[in-house]
């Protein structure tokens, strides 16, 4: 599903290609300001509604313990990735 | 909007979810306005790309980037996995699963619970926490790492976090990070299923 609006997208992008006269990008920039920040808040209150929901499932005993798991495998794979495509892409640029 | 508004409208939005506590129709419908909002959003980024992309030579030139990325990710969240598992000798190939979600949270989340509730749970807290980690961190670190800190929304760079990188980067950065979570997005559900 997701590949159709992409396509239709690409598409829409191409035939504007030929109208140069509209400015397109100043209204699309708006446009996309006004639903990041819908789009944010909505993300946040579905997050909110499922941190309570999976917590009122699990009970406050293995709570500790599923902090400790979650912070450490949250953390420690996006820092490595971090740090590894910091490493790799500075290589590449040094050269 | 600055820097630090995304993450401070997205602790409103939790906070706004946790107090109202929502029943699950409204949550269901909630998650279709965001699935209908990420359509409309995707077909505008597409627009954008197509429109200021001078040519497919420009696409290309970048996609040793993105490659140079997903290997970064897929990287960090293996050794990650492997170094959380020794540290709480933990099930190694569990934890992979988990950390190879790389972010997206649907897939791994319900595909984990089908061999463990308490695995189905872990792995679509961690995945969307890494989603959360990107909308809360990227708006800072792209200041200074625009492209590396892309690997940090894993598989999410293609949907849900794209807005972000979108909105404080350019059109170049948005289609490295685009084909980051593409390719993350195709690889995920053949390398978990292989896992287990």
């Amino acid at each position: 599903m997701i590949y159709l609006p992409l396509i239709i997208g690409l598409f829409i992008g191409v035939l504007l290609r030929f109208i140069k006269k509209i400015n397109i990008i100043r209204f699309i920039n708006r446009f996309i300001m006004v639903i990041v920040f819908i789009l944010v808040l909505l993300i946040g209150i579905v997050t909110g509604y499922t941190i309570m929901m999976r917590l009122s499932i699990i009970g406050i005993q293995t709570l500790s313990t599923l902090a400790i798991e979650l912070t450490l495998l949250t953390i420690i794979p996006i820092a490595i990735g971090f740090y590894i495509s910091l490493a790799i892409i500075r290589i590449g640029r040094v050269k | 909007m600055n820097r630090f508004s995304i993450a401070a409208i997205f602790i409103v939005g939790i906070g706004i979810g946790i107090i109202l506590y929502l029943n699950s129709i409204a949550i269901s419908m909630l998650s279709k306005v965001i699935e209908l909002l990420l359509y409309i959003l995707i077909t505008i980024v597409a627009i954008t790309i197509a429109y200021e992309i001078k040519s497919f030579k420009e696409v290309i030139a970048d996609i040793h980037l993105s490659l140079k990325l997903i290997v970064a990710t897929i990287l960090g969240s293996v050794v990650g996995g492997v170094i959380v598992a020794v540290v709480l000798h933990g099930d190694i190939i569990a934890y992979l699963a988990i950390t190879l979600g790389m972010g997206w949270y649907t897939f791994t989340g319900s595909y984990l619970a089908t061999i463990d509730s308490y695995l189905g749970l872990l792995g679509f807290t961690v995945n969307m926490f890494r989603e959360i980690t990107l909308i809360i961190l990227y708006p800072i670190l792209s200041r200074k790492y625009p492209i590396e800190a892309i690997s940090i929304g894993g598989a999410t760079t293609m949907d849900t976090t794209l807005p972000i990188i979108i909105r404080y980067t350019n059109t170049r950065i948005s289609t490295i990070a685009f084909i980051h979570g593409l390719v993350l997005t195709l690889l995920i559900p053949i390398i978990i299923p292989l896992l287990l």
